[in-house]
């Protein structure tokens, strides 16, 4: 009995002493030393399929030679929404996750992306946003309904925000705001209304979301101030909330804005994909003034591009003859590259393959006179090319070799 | 350029552990197996170009015995040359004289050479100790063994001419004897015994609790059954003991109540089914899982890999979990309760009392779960899963915080009454089942996004009836039959305007958007899913080796669902699913080949409503699907101890409402979807073997799935998604499980997985572009997992019926990459890390278990553990438990 209740109390102590010796346990792991940075000019974004993968490929040269993404690129697959969700400037990305209210600064390291520095950051309704690059320093980050904010990225602080005051309107969902840019000390926005109960569209089958008028406002900056609203109903949706897509560009000093009716942006299937203008030193949009892309490309879809310089602008146009479905937008060969002479508003297509690729994606980039644009079309070896697009010349050349991923979708300017 | 990955070494560190535990294991087993009597010799000996009869003859001097036969049987002119080395002579005889229908039998100094008879007769009988029924015992006569039944009873053929055998009867904790019979004629023998307790070695057995198990396992199937026994003094829930099986990976979202993907043999999601007692667990509503089940409702866990019997009625693409609840006729009481870290209560109480006389039955099945689920959060930038809150000051900083919004409740009760043992019924037991449940998230997919309101709430009814008769209007013919209706109603809220950041402060106000989605508004979503189950399954037994069954399993399913704030109707929807299944049994050379063949016939029905209203409208709709599944199992029996199997499906998961005719809201219809489809195939080795009081036992299996047309969500649109038809792998593979055991004293388990996914679309959907991943590892997928078990207990050391077991588990999760190994550079690809986890616990019981007391830690060296990415899971706990037993 005696030696029973010994072995009781032994059984005892060990069953509620047992977890407590080992509390001393902890864990330190010494971060990876990083490697010096390496210079390049570009960033190549590859992707591949099911489940998804997205990786970065610094380089200096799009022109010609070949990248492949097999053990090389800095793995991005995390960096939700994918490409879009970068911003680059000065050998840095900036980063902006809506999901965990969170903008990061990176350098790529060691073929890594390395954080600088995180800082919260809290975007109402930022599911989508744009940016714009107010200077080197500058950074201007807003959603899709109007909350911005300015940051100093060199310091990585919030210099000011706020929300765009664009009218509500009753029974609407928006403003939705396709883009803003800060030109000639004035803030020019564009926006749209979303409507569940808009008329049917013409086309059989087909339902509008997006009302058929485009909307702008230009505002004071930096105060904000003195808005000016216009309005035109030969479209809709100025811009697109998609970052880094193709929403306006400047031509001969006036601001010329790209729509996007198309139904992945806004979705109005009786508006055409066209170009408006709001003459500089003007407030409100060009009532003289609209090119109707959709009437000289069959009625088709337009949606990102970029402008070459030289009165060039590459447009890529999506082949709804042959986009049956809404998974052949991304997946088959239904688009092609057209350039659009701003002088005389003629369209001429580059002889390019048709070419498969996100059409929401940020891949095509306008450089120094050329605009560089992935043609996801594979040859017989599974391989394709980035090819450009030289304004100067009007030449459309086959660059660099892309070698094992299914996309680019993202191409990118660092310096 | 295709790009084929390997990971030679971890196999080569696989194999090598195999070969150690093969060998340490059973080099005892072979050692003992040599001995018997003279056709068991092995012998060395050549003839050459001589008559058979001089052959005989000289085997006859070699092994110092003489041969009778009639010349009539045998060609003895024939003349023969041939060397054989280190044979049997049974074996060198069968070879010699080229008939297989003769049989050899010793005597003495004398072989007998004579025809095989066709005739068989049937020994049968029960083993007794002190006039209970011994079930597990060993019986076996010549080369033939049986284990008796749950009641004792055995039964086992030999040659009718046979005149005098010896039965040998050995079970553990029982003195072993044998007994010489004989019985002159052909007509069955009826030979009861009775065994004697060995005192001595009942200091250290008790009940071994495997008969069911072994019985259920003895199968073609590639089945696990774990007989939850040994965990009811244990916290753990049934998925905490599922994940230590081999083939299994159970990826759990956090604590107590999260959710979790459940993989069999790679294949995971909606491949792979549940039930409880064959009654599938979507038919429980959303509130019940596997991981919110306290052990000790379980007696057993039946886990079907691949291929599944017919009996379930399932669409099960990569196999089933079945857990079959206690359905004796036994009065018992066992109830519990543990408190533990995060404030986790646990109390379960299952009872059942049956009036031996009347037949009466009511048996209650209960238990309450509550969690704070309040675990420390830390951060790890090494895997990239910061836990990060703002300074105040615009910048961030990294700090370990507690989990704010987790907790957790659900309840259920289930009564039973009915009568048991009647002439009408085995069993005829009407039964009503309620569950409550509370469930707040605290993360989405990943812990970067915090939510702080989000929850789920509900509650589910079901009443049921199930009936049971064997010899049911004839003789061999047994029915059962179940049939349930079920009520689910729950809601979703995700009514905040505010989100949060890890420390519980406020992240942004005043969102016109919720926390699950910012591209979705607030929502508070009410569900209500009715559900009617009927089951009927039939077996006749033809003959002593051969029966057939029928099994149909017809089910409907109808949805209701609103949204509050919005006022938003959803298309209300249905399903009708009807599962035929019919089997053909077969026992094949005295029980040695076991078949089973199979064929499914799957009838799917659905409906939706109209859609009047949004973005996409349309009219009401209506789809049919038929398919056919056949399958096999065959399990053939080496020698009495081992055996291999082989077991084939051609298997189907059919598409569900949601996946074919969308919600009307968000998902678009896709009327065009087909069924998932798979060829699984398995081939297995076991081997179980008692020598004295040390039992070995190995389990060797390898598995090869193709499986093609998986249903994936793809986006269509910012808001909108589609299923579709997508994917397409290989996964193959390999499990081993090796077990020792002494007695009751010590018990080791040592188990390994190992599998591999490829992807195997090699054209990008709905074009001829070539898929640049084809051939390559499907990445965030674990490819190598095993387990360690050690188990220590005396009986009667603290006293005349007590007990104090000592367990100790460990878990290993060798690491993978969570996106393409390939691509990328190596030193920027996301892990999940490798992982071991321990977990530890004593058991004390007294009064011969009726009273048990426990302390358990779960991860015990508080490891950050992961089984997803950016997903912490709990760190190191401690429970205590209570149990009180009486049966």
């Amino acid at each position: 009995m005696h030696i029973n209740t010994i072995k009781k109390a032994i059984v005892l102590v060990t069953m509620f002493s047992m977890g407590y010796s080992l509390q001393s346990c902890k864990k330190s792991d010494s971060p990876d030393t990083p490697e010096p940075e390496t210079e390049k000019v570009f960033a190549v974004g590859g992707m591949v399929m099911e489940p998804d993968g997205s990786y970065i490929f610094q380089t200096g040269n799009l022109t010609g030679g070949e990248i492949s993404f097999v053990g090389k690129g800095a793995n991005v697959t995390n960096q939700e929404p994918g490409f879009l969700a970068f911003i680059t400037k000065s050998g840095f990305y900036y980063s902006y996750l809506s999901s965990e209210n969170t903008l990061t600064k990176y350098s790529y390291v060691n073929q890594t992306m390395q954080t600088v520095k995180a800082i919260p950051f809290v975007l109402e309704d930022g599911y989508r946003y744009n940016h714009q690059w107010i200077d080197n320093n500058t950074l201007l980050i807003y959603a899709y309904q109007g909350d911005y904010k300015i940051v100093n990225v060199e310091s990585m602080t919030v210099t000011k925000e706020g929300k765009f005051n664009l009218p509500t309107k009753a029974g609407l969902t928006g403003p939705i705001v396709g883009f803003a840019e800060v030109k000639d000390n004035k803030l020019h926005v564009g926006y749209w209304y979303g409507d569940e109960k808009y008329p049917t569209a013409v086309a059989p089958g087909k339902q509008n979301y997006a009302t058929g008028t485009a909307y702008f406002a230009v505002f004071d900056y930096p105060s904000l101030s003195n808005p000016v609203y216009s309005e035109d109903n030969r479209s809709t949706s100025p811009g697109n909330d998609r970052n880094g897509v193709l929403k306006t560009f400047t031509y001969n000093d006036d601001l010329y804005i790209v729509t996007s009716p198309f139904e992945m942006v806004a979705q109005n299937w009786d508006k055409p994909h066209g170009i408006y203008r709001i003459k500089k030193g003007t407030s409100v949009v060009d009532p003289t003034y609209f090119l109707n892309l959709s009437e000289k490309l069959n009625g088709d879809v337009v949606l990102g591009g970029g402008y070459a310089g030289n009165g060039k602008l590459l447009i890529r146009r999506i082949r709804m003859d042959l986009a049956l479905t809404w998974g052949s937008y991304g997946f088959a060969n239904v688009q092609e590259f057209h350039v659009v002479d701003m002088a005389s508003g003629s369209i001429t297509k580059l002889n390019v393959p048709l070419a498969k690729s996100q059409p929401t994606a940020p891949n095509i980039l306008a450089d120094e006179g050329k605009v560089y644009f992935p043609v996801n079309t594979k040859d017989i070896d599974g391989n394709f090319f980035l090819y450009n697009y030289d304004s100067t010349t009007g030449l459309v050349n086959k660059g660099v070799q892309i070698k094992d991923v299914d996309a680019v979708n993202g191409l990118f300017r660092l310096k | 350029m295709k790009i084929f990955l390997t990971q030679c070494g971890y196999m080569r560190t696989l194999c090598m552990i195999c070969c150690a535990l093969i060998g340490g294991f059973f080099i005892p087993i072979f050692a003992q197996a040599q001995g018997g009597n003279t056709l068991e010799k092995r012998i060395s000996i050549q003839f050459e170009n001589i008559k058979l009869s001089a052959a005989i003859l000289e085997m006859g001097e070699r092994l110092d015995c003489s041969f009778v036969y009639s010349n009539q049987l045998l060609q003895t002119e024939k003349r023969v040359s041939k060397k054989y080395t280190n044979e049997k002579v049974a074996d060198i005889l069968m070879q010699l004289i080229g008939r297989r229908d003769l049989k050899f039998k010793a005597s003495g100094s004398q072989i007998f050479i004579g025809l095989k008879s066709n005739k068989k007769k049937r020994i049968s009988g029960v083993v007794t100790a002190n006039g209970t029924p011994v079930p597990g015992a060993v019986v076996a006569i010549a080369e033939t063994a049986v284990v008796t039944d749950a009641d004792g009873r055995y039964q086992i053929k030999i040659d009718a001419e046979e005149q005098t055998y010896q039965v040998r009867v050995s079970s553990i904790g029982f003195k072993p004897f044998a007994k010489i019979v004989e019985s002159k004629g052909e007509g069955d023998v009826i030979l009861n015994m009775a065994m004697a307790i060995d005192e001595q070695s009942l200091e250290d057995v008790m009940v071994l609790g495997q008969t069911e198990v072994q019985k259920i396992k003895d199968s073609g199937f590639n089945l696990n059954t774990v007989s939850v026994d040994k965990f009811k003094n244990s916290t753990r829930d049934v998925n905490q003991i599922l994940n230590t099986t081999t083939g299994i990976r159970i990826r759990e979202y956090g604590g107590l109540g999260s959710d979790f993907n459940f993989s069999v043999n790679g294949l995971s999601g909606k491949a792979v089914r549940f039930f409880v007692d064959g009654i599938p667990m979507e038919n429980y509503g959303v509130g019940m899982t596997f991981n919110n089940f306290p052990v000790n409702l379980a007696e057993r866990l039946d886990v079907y890999k691949g291929v599944v019997p017919i009996e379930l009625g399932a669409d099960a693409l990569g196999g089933a979990i079945n857990m079959v609840t206690n359905k004796g006729t036994k009065s018992y009481l066992d109830a519990s309760y543990s408190y533990g870290s995060f404030n986790t209560h646990r109390a379960a109480l299952n009872t059942q009392y049956v009036n031996q006389q009347t037949g009466f039955l009511f048996k209650l099945t209960s238990f309450y779960n509550f969690s704070d689920n309040n675990y420390w959060m830390h951060s790890n930038p090494k895997y990239d899963a910061l836990i990060q809150v703002p300074d105040g000051n615009g910048n961030f900083i990294e700090k370990s915080v507690r989990r704010f919004h987790d907790q957790y409740r659900s309840a259920m009760a289930q009564g039973e009454v009915g009568y048991v043992n009647k002439k009408w019924a085995d069993v005829l037991v009407l039964g009503m089942l309620y569950n409550d449940h509370y469930k707040e998230y605290q993360t989405g997919a990943r812990q970067s996004a915090v939510y702080g309101k989000v929850n789920r709430n509900g509650d589910y009814f079901m009443p049921s009836i199930r009936y049971k008769k064997t010899d049911l209007f004839t003789k061999g013919l047994s029915a059962t039959a179940f049939m349930s209706y079920g009520v689910d109603r729950y809601a979703v809220v995700d009514t905040s305007s505010t989100t949060y950041w890890w420390d519980g402060s406020v992240r942004s106000s005043q969102n016109k958007h919720g926390e699950i989605g910012a591209s979705t508004p607030q929502s508070l979503t009410n569900f209500q899913n009715t559900f009617f189950l009927s089951r009927v399954n039939l077996m006749y037994e033809l003959n002593a080796n051969n029966k057939v069954s029928l099994n149909q399993n017809h089910s409907v399913a109808d949805q209701k669902s609103d949204e509050e704030l919005s006022q938003m109707q959803f298309t209300p929807s249905g399903q009708t699913k009807s599962i035929w299944g019919a089997s053909w049994q077969n026992n094949a050379f005295n029980d040695k080949l076991k078949t089973e063949v199979f064929a499914k016939l799957f009838h799917f029905g659905l409906n939706i409503g109209e859609v009047t209203s949004g973005k996409n409208q349309r009219a009401a709709q209506k789809r049919d699907y038929n398919k056919y599944g056949l399958g096999l199992a065959a399990r053939y029996a080496v020698t009495a101890d081992s055996r291999v199997r082989f077991s084939y499906e051609r298997a189907y998961r059919l598409p569900e409402l949601l996946e074919v005719l969308g919600d009307g809201v968000n998902v678009i219809p896709n009327p065009d979807i087909k069924p998932e489809s798979s060829h699984n195939l398995n081939v297995g080795f076991d081997m179980t073997k008692w020598l004295d009081n040390h039992l070995y036992s190995l389990d060797v299996a390898t598995f090869f799935r193709n499986s093609k047309d998986f249903i994936y969500s793809l986006p269509a649109g910012s808001t909108s998604s589609q299923f579709m038809n997508e994917g397409k792998v290989l996964v193959y593979g390999g499990e081993l499980e090796a077990r020792y055991k002494y007695t009751d004293l010590l018990e080791v388990t040592l188990n390994g997985s190992y599998q591999k996914t490829k992807q195997n679309q090699q054209y990008i959907y709905g074009t001829e572009t070539p898929r640049e991943t084809y051939g390559n590892m499907v990445p965030n997928q674990p490819w190598l997992f095993g387990n360690f078990f050690l188990s220590v207990g005396k009986n009667n050391w603290l006293g005349k019926g007590t007990r104090v077991q000592f367990d100790w588990s460990t878990q290993y999760f060798h690491s993978f990459f969570l996106t393409w190994e390939a691509w990328g550079s190596s030193q920027s690809l996301n892990v999940i890390p490798t992982q071991l986890l321990h977990n530890a616990g004593i058991t004390y019981a007294l009064k011969d278990g009726r009273y048990n007391i426990a302390v358990e830690s779960k991860n015990l060296t508080n490891e950050l553990a992961y089984d997803n990415f950016r997903l912490q899971k709990p760190g190191r706990s401690f429970n205590l438990k209570l149990r009180y037993y009486i049966h």
